[in-house]
């Protein structure tokens, strides 16, 4: 759901993988090569024990490994590295998670899990710091420039109002989720001058009107409110 | 009934009989010794009159004195008087000594005696027969008296014996349901008698139960684990199998597989949930804006092959919730599961949390079927002990919701069910921890 509108993840970045399940890893591998991924997998403890954390992008670490234990690795990497390490497990102890956050890992997926799943959150890891700069963004053929509260479809200006652009800048942030009427009514509108929920639906109809053939891109969302999403 | 008051009652149904038997039993024997020694000073000097009466009309001979009938017989034993009774064979070697007998199960006498006077003649042999003064009021007063001391005496008696007995049984009691929070501690039962072994034996088939409790539960937690990396396997195949150039026929039966691969997938979750209910929560503080997407996002495949959109809404400002984050993700999982299992394809489902006031709500909204008001009512009520209807569809909407309603429980949530027309609403709430 979420690769396609992603644009700031690293070219190529180099992802670690540590599963000692021949089946799963080769899986793995291929799931992540299909979404551009570098790959490199190895199935032994001790053989990751001795890799350097820097020439990786990010990790993917079973805990279940022969000849050592995946804390003991995710300890060891975290010595000289604060490189992202998502935890693989079938142990779905919450004290287990825990004793993982507390030795620095960034994510716990538990199996079993879709192979978007995966991918969705190794995304969100790699992105993850890139958040707070935008200053831009291109979401499909639409691009929003904050600073200068601009909007661009197909490289052609689109003219909004305040209160509109402040609309479709919100939903920009969080592409892909739905904003309850009542939040975007409390974040955007001044109730008393630009009226309340009702006011919300003639903003957002003269939004798809200007989007034009985008229109599809501001979503009825059933039983919550409206969402961005990628055409 | 309590058990003091059953000894009690056992006490005094089966000794007050005894009592009263005994003491009739002890009127009639001194009433007859009485009679008897009466009977033979009467006997031994008989009223001269008497003897006078019976040698003038032998025939009609009888006498009543001080409640002794008197009958007279010849040295043959037999009597001129039609009316006399037979002479008891008992008496017929009788002579100068006067010789008695008394009666239990005589109902016109309660005892005989016989003398011979003389050896011949119509009056040689009297027949004395005791009538015998019943002074049945002084029996019933006495047997009264005794009775109620009786029952004084045994309720004391029953007392003593029920109330050490009674309190240790209530001792052992309150053990036994109290196990659940502080366990049964066997040393403290040392005494060598009938209900220490009891308590004894009671706590080695505690111990069994709960190893076996134990293994069980590490059997299931071994089992899901095991299984967890298989599925994802075939998770993964069955997306490629679905990526690849298929016939219509070949795609609608990769979809059917991936739907229950995921059914398959959460039954496991649910079971590992399960067995981990028992054990202390381990609570940390949860990013629920996190939790909620990432529940979002594992279903979002399963609803896509159902053409379901499933949509999520979140509090612009992280919102934390102390609590057991596996746990919680697992039941909310289930309603998310619940919501697409019961969805018509093509329909709508969304999760909203929100926060409001120090609390969060997360709300699984769904424009499916809705439930049957009947249902409805029960759902919230149903325990994971107690359903019956789970051995039936052991991985059916029953054990999703019951693990649900369990962790809300533990949570100390509240958790409800409505139908909204068109479509049903789960709601969950609780206090987040800022």
């Amino acid at each position: 759901m979420s690769q396609n509108e992603n644009k700031t993840v690293p070219a190529q970045a180099n992802v670690l993988l540590v599963e000692d399940d021949y089946q799963l890893g080769s899986e793995v591998k291929q799931n992540l090569e299909a979404n551009r991924f570098k790959v490199s997998w190895i199935t032994d403890g001790k053989e990751a024990l001795g890799l350097k954390p820097e020439d990786f992008d990010l990790v993917v670490l079973d805990l279940m490994l022969p000849n050592a234990h995946g804390f003991d690795i995710l300890k060891q990497y975290r010595k000289t590295s604060d490189i992202p390490v998502i935890i693989l497990s079938a142990r779905t102890d919450s004290s287990d998670k825990l004793r993982g956050f507390k030795l620095g890992s960034d994510d716990y997926m538990t199996k079993p899990f879709w192979p978007e799943e995966l991918v969705a959150r190794i995304e969100a890891r790699l992105r993850r710091p890139e958040i707070q700069r935008d200053a831009a963004k291109k979401i499909g053929d639409l691009e929003i420039f904050f600073d200068s509260r601009q909007i661009k479809i197909d490289g052609n200006l689109c003219e909004l109002t305040k209160v509109e652009f402040d609309i479709v800048s919100l939903f920009a942030k969080k592409v892909g989720q739905a904003f309850t009427r009542r939040q975007i009514v409390d974040m955007v509108l001044d109730e008393e001058k630009e009226g309340g929920e009702r006011t919300l639906d003639v903003h957002i109809s003269r939004i798809r009107k200007k989007f034009g053939e985008h229109s599809e891109m501001i979503k009825t969302v059933w039983g919550v409110g409206y969402k961005m999403q990628v055409l | 009934m309590g058990l003091r008051l059953r000894i009690i009652l056992t006490l005094l149904a089966v000794i007050i009989p005894i009592t009263i038997t005994f003491t009739i039993y002890r009127f009639g024997t001194e009433i007859r010794n009485h009679t008897e020694r009466r009977v033979e000073r009467f006997a031994r000097r008989p009223p001269p009159r008497i003897l006078r009466k019976c040698e003038r009309n032998p025939e009609r001979f009888t006498a009543q004195k001080n409640s002794i009938e008197v009958w007279a017989y010849d040295s043959s034993l037999k009597s001129k008087n039609p009316k006399a009774p037979p002479f008891p064979v008992f008496f017929r070697d009788v002579g100068e000594e006067t010789i008695s007998k008394s009666k239990w199960f005589n109902k016109d006498f309660i005892g005989q005696s016989a003398k011979r006077y003389s050896d011949e003649g119509d009056c040689a042999i009297l027949l004395f027969q005791w009538k015998g003064h019943r002074r049945s009021g002084g029996v019933v007063r006495s047997v009264v008296i005794q009775s109620i001391l009786m029952v004084v005496v045994l309720t004391l008696l029953g007392l003593a014996i029920s109330v050490p007995l009674v309190g240790r049984i209530r001792r052992l009691k309150r053990a036994v349901s109290d196990l659940e929070h502080v366990g049964f501690d066997k040393s403290v039962y040392k005494k060598d008698d009938e209900l220490d072994d009891l308590a004894r034996s009671f706590g080695d088939v505690l111990e069994r139960l709960s190893r076996r409790d134990d293994d069980l539960k590490k059997y299931v937690a071994n089992t899901t684990h095991d299984l967890a990396t298989p599925i994802t396997v075939l998770q993964h195949r069955l997306r490629r199998l679905g990526d690849l150039e298929l016939s219509l026929e070949a795609k609608t039966l990769v979809r059917q597989t991936l739907e229950e691969s995921h059914y398959v997938a959460s039954l496991i979750a649910n079971m590992s949930a399960a067995a981990r209910l028992d054990n202390e929560l381990v609570k940390t503080r949860v990013n629920f804006n996190s939790l909620v997407e990432r529940i979002v996002q594992r279903h979002v495949p399963i609803a896509k092959t159902k053409r379901i959109s499933l949509d999520f809404a979140l509090p612009v400002d992280a919102l934390f919730v102390a609590c057991d984050e596996t746990l919680t993700e697992q039941a909310v999982s289930n309603f998310v599961q619940n919501a697409i299992q019961y969805n018509i394809e093509g329909g709508n489902i969304a999760v909203v949390l929100e926060e409001e006031g120090g609390s969060f709500s997360i709300k699984i909204l769904d424009d499916g079927p809705g439930v049957n008001p009947d249902i409805l009512s029960r759902l919230t009520e149903r325990s994971i002990r107690s359903d019956s209807a789970r051995n039936r569809n052991p991985g059916g909407q029953g054990f999703g919701l019951s693990i649900a309603s369990n962790v809300a429980q533990l949570h100390e949530w509240s958790l409800s069910f409505r139908n909204s027309e068109p479509g049903f609403e789960v709601q969950l709430k609780g206090k987040a921890s800022g």
